[in-house]
């Protein structure tokens, strides 16, 4: 973008939004990427707006001036969807973090998007109620991020993933339009634009509003760590859990690496070093249910011969046991100066088979890997810590991370559970999916989306971009035009 | 026009394609006797049977065992019926995954038959019926009434092949229970009757069978039961239902509910509880004793909660309502159909979903427009489920949210309109005469 464009761009921005609006350089060193550090790229301004009519405004102006723009929450992202990939600018949703509606007997309450995930639930707490969803991140990701991404957490498992949490929608659409999708009426007439709006990564407008579902909290909650000579053991553990009909609140698994990580950070928890894998148990819901399912699962973790089974007595307690789990990767990027979270699926059963394959590929290519996820459902958080700044490494994380993703699709499971596509495993899209079944979604993208200038290159690869366009992808260039709305009208330019 | 029959049955094989000859007679006026209604066993077939009318631009009804195709907009001018009847297998199931993977067609029984083995189950349980099918439920997004505690499709629908209305196919989502790899747009397939795709497999997460169900019973005066209801969703139980039932109508004069029979105005409280054993009788103890008297009914269980989930289905004389309140809302839908349609209505209420189905034998257009019109002021919406051919009622479409992008989600999937038009066949409130479409319910 030339100074004169670039000038033109903030002036009006800054008419709509005062000195809400930063654009020098060192004011933007933060907004360069989100949690997924390796790939980086300067946004053109961050604009701050307050309401649905201003992110409305500045949506207009983007179009006017014809530059891409893109959603941000709160950056805690870790496939780069937050992260510019041309020269942009980007809405950033920290001044929106009201609770504007609680409805206790309706069980819903109508907050802005950007308001962090954790203050939602203390915000309904007082009354007995929590918003369920709960990634890792929720002391800092904020609710729109959490519907871009579909955000899940430990307590998924049984709670489901933000979709089924999310009632309604206001989006400022990618042409400025305002629309209500959903609400907390039940079953709005028409086709579900709700659920396809969850998990589109800030690619089919910007959520300016959102209705979320809030629950009561559970009467009853026990936590369990059990710790393993063996991570087959820990596994086998989840199985029987699962087939004896408990339905626990959580299963999360952290290995030896993982654990010796947190142990030795502010997030030490007292897992017990020695263990090679341990697993934490939650199981929540009416009092004697719990009582029955505690029961169960201390049968269970012994049969299976569990080195020590430890019960949280008291809210403090479980605190502990939890912070290790919640701050595994903050530990484990201690390690060094990059981390890559990777997030891959694969059908329970395939557990054992998928860890053994990481911990072999480990070997191969010689990384840092440690191995901590939600095993109930079968999503992998392989972790590989790694000095961006050495090119002969990173590469080797790449290649490392990719045959992992190549494993799960061959073990029937997705690239991603919980942290999305993004810039990060765009163009693996092909591995799992064919190109009419990409062309799909990129037709329904671009009727949401028809510049094309609402958070581009994500999710999708562009049509002709092949898996080998990966590296170039990476080191796009941020001045990379962006054609023209004539243009893709008149169908001379791909949006 | 339908095309011809002969053809057709030349085309792809007379042993695939029968004229129309529903097995619910109340749908034989429908559509002609010699429209032809193909049922392909494959994927392969499908596709080349959309290819032939998307060439030839013949308008298309989706259809699965039939049972449903009541809702949504009435099939105007099909000229071909194509179901998935016979794509009918379980393709995968994997009970320690509790997920499953079948073709649309596989009825709702079959898979009841195959995860009952296991002690699993289809969570969101509509009614069966005779043969009701996967797809078609989907389609539909039919629920059961145990809404309240286990969802719909919506919540367990992990991905889907469909068949296009220009004979390609696609696949979204996965079979695994957590997945974000691209757009969910089984999600968008999930109630879009047969107006986008067609669903041929559809990947589901399974849900753990409850060992032990047990209900509550009561009567409830109308001028506390609300209060009461309010009370127990505040409290700490769990029920998996609470259904409202303002029966005075004839088919519930079963022992059980005759025992319970309650005068003119009086609600009839079901409230379900399901789990571990000592965890249902511990609750329905609480609950009974929180709405003092009320009976803990084991056995009204078999009979009468069958009878209750058929409520919403079709009869031939009958016109079933839907009407969509805020959760705790469905006081407004009972209040006002009483008010309204008096003694001759029979509303099933499902409280804390927001749902409730108000069935009538008969209705003047007045009464309909009187109701909608009482609800209008809650902002409530009102549907027209199923209309008798012969008691036909126009009734307005409600306003669609975000009409425009409705509008270009159906027109990007089914550019040509050969499959069915979008489902908004709503009575809405406060709907805006300008986004009306031109869909009437009536069945002609
Ligand atoms: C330590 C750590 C632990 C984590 N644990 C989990 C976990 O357990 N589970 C999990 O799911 N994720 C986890 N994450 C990932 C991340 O926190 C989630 O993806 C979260 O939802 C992102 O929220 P955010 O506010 O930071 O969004 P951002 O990173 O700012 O943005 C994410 C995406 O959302 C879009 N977006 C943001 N706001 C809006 C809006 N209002 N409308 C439309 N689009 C918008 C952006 O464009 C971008 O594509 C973790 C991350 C970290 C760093």
């Amino acid at each position: 973008m030339s100074p004169s464009a670039h000038a033109r761009l903030r002036d009006d921005l800054r008419a709509l939004l005062g000195a809400r609006v930063h654009d020098r350089p060192e004011e933007l060193l933060v907004y360069e990427c989100d949690a997924m550090t390796y790939f980086k790229n300067r946004p053109l301004a961050v604009t701050f707006p307050e309401s649905t009519a201003e992110v409305a405004a500045i949506v207009r102006t983007c179009i006017r001036h014809r530059v891409p723009f893109l959603p941000r929450g709160a950056g805690t992202g870790l496939s780069g969807g937050a992260t510019p990939t041309r020269a942009a600018v980007l809405i950033e949703t920290a001044r929106m973090r009201q609770v504007l509606h609680i409805d206790l007997d309706n069980r819903f309450a109508v907050v802005q998007p950007g308001l962090v995930n954790i203050l939602l639930t203390q915000a309904v707490a007082g009354s007995g109620f929590y918003y369920a969803p709960d990634p890792s991140s929720q002391m800092a990701c904020t609710i729109g991020g959490n519907v871009a991404e579909n955000a899940g957490g430990p307590h998924c498992l049984k709670h489901g993933m933000t979709a089924k949490h999310i009632l309604g929608l206001t989006v400022v659409l990618p042409d400025a339009e305002v629309v209500e999708l959903g609400g907390a009426m039940a079953d709005p007439p028409g086709y579900d634009l709700v659920g396809l709006f969850v998990g589109s990564e800030g690619t089919l407008g910007i959520a300016t509003e959102v209705v979320v579902r809030i629950e009561k909290q559970p009467q009853s909650v026990r936590t369990f760590l059990a710790s393993y000579a063996s991570m087959s053991d820990a596994c086998a553990s989840v199985t029987d859990i699962i087939a004896r009909g408990v339905d626990p609140a959580a299963l999360e698994i952290l290995d030896r690496l993982t654990i010796e990580a947190v142990e030795s950070s502010v997030y030490a928890a007292g897992y017990p070093r020695e263990a090679e894998a341990v697993l934490l148990v939650e199981v929540d819901g009416l009092e004697a249910e719990v009582e029955l399912a505690a029961r169960e699962v201390t049968t269970i973790c012994h049969e299976r011969g569990a080195l020590a089974l430890e019960e949280a007595r008291e809210e403090e307690e479980r605190r502990r046991l939890w912070k290790g789990r919640k701050g595994a990767f903050g530990a484990m990027g201690r390690i060094n100066t990059d981390l890559l979270v990777m997030d891959g699926v694969v059908p329970r059963h395939r557990l054992e088979w998928i860890l053994e394959q990481v911990y072999r590929v480990r070997e191969k290519y010689g990384v840092t890997l440690s191995n901590v996820f939600h095993a109930g459902d079968g999503n992998l958080h392989p972790n590989i810590s790694y000095d961006g700044r050495d090119p002969e490494e990173t590469q080797r994380v790449l290649a490392a991370g990719e045959e992992i993703l190549r494993l799960c699709i061959e073990a029937g499971g997705v690239l991603s559970g919980e942290h999305g596509i993004g810039v990060e495993k765009r163009d693996f899209m092909p591995y799992l999916f064919d190109d009419v079944d990409l062309d799909l979604m990129r037709r329904v993208r671009d009727v949401w989306n028809p510049l094309g200038l609402c958070n581009p290159d994500k999710v999708l690869p562009t049509a002709k971009a092949c898996v080998e366009a990966r590296g170039r992808m990476l080191t796009l260039d941020s001045e990379t035009p962006v054609p023209s709305a004539t243009d893709v009208a008149k169908g001379e330019a791909q949006p | 026009m339908s095309v011809d029959l002969v053809r057709v049955q030349q085309l792809f094989g007379s042993e695939c394609v029968t004229g129309w000859d529903p097995p619910d007679p109340a749908l034989h006026g429908f559509l002609p006797a010699e429209t032809p209604v193909v049922a392909p066993h494959e994927i392969a077939e499908f596709q080349e049977v959309m290819r032939f009318a998307s060439r030839e631009k013949h308008r298309v009804l989706p259809a699965g065992s039939m049972e449903h195709l009541y809702l949504g907009a009435p099939p105007d001018g099909v000229e071909l019926v194509l179901t998935t009847r016979r794509m009918a297998r379980v393709l995968e199931y994997e009970p320690s995954d509790q997920t499953l993977v079948a073709q649309a067609g596989t009825t709702l029984h079959e898979i009841a038959a195959r995860a009952g083995e296991f002690g699993q189950h289809l969570a969101p349980d509509p009614w069966p019926g005779r043969a009701a099918t996967l797809g078609g439920a989907c389609a539909a997004n039919r629920f059961g009434l145990t809404r309240l505690r286990h969802g719909t499709w919506r919540d367990c629908v992990l991905g889907a092949r469909v068949v296009h209305a220009d004979g390609s196919t696609t696949r979204s989502g996965g079979k695994v229970v957590k997945n974000v790899t691209g757009y969910d747009l089984a999600k968008l397939y999930l109630g879009s009757l047969g107006s986008l795709v067609f669903l041929v497999e559809v990947n589901v997460r399974l849900a753990q069978r409850p060992q032990e169900v047990g209900y509550v019973v009561a009567r409830l005066a109308p001028a506390v039961a609300q209060q009461r209801l309010l009370e127990l969703h505040r409290g700490w139980l769990q029920p998996a239902a609470l259904l409202l039932l303002s029966a005075s109508a004839p088919e519930f004069d079963s022992a059980a509910f005759a025992q319970a029979r309650h005068d003119a105005g009086e609600l009839l409280l079901f409230a379900r509880f399901e789990g571990q054993r000592a965890v249902v009788r511990e609750q329905l103890e609480e609950c009974a004793q929180q709405l003092d008297g009320a009976e803990v009914a084991p056995d009204v269980a078999a009979s009468e909660w069958e009878r209750l989930r058929r409520l919403p289905e079709p009869e031939p004389h009958l016109h079933v309502l839907r009407v969509s309140t805020r959760a705790v809302g469905v006081f407004d839908a009972l209040v006002a159909a009483r008010e309204v349609f008096g003694a001759q209505a029979t509303t099933l209420a499902l409280f804390g979903v927001g749902t409730s189905f108000v069935r009538l034998a008969a209705v003047e257009s007045e009464a309909l427009a009187a109701f909608r019109e009482r609800l209008q002021r809650t902002g409530a919406q009102v549907t027209l489920q199923y209309a008798p051919a012969d008691g036909a009622r126009r009734l307005d479409p409600p306003p669609a949210q975000a009409a425009s992008l409705q509008a270009a989600m159906k027109s990007l999937f089914d550019p040509g309109a050969l499959l069915r038009p979008m489902p908004s066949v709503a009575i809405g409130a406060g709907a805006r005469a300008e986004e009306a479409t031109e869909e009437r319910i009536h069945r002609e």
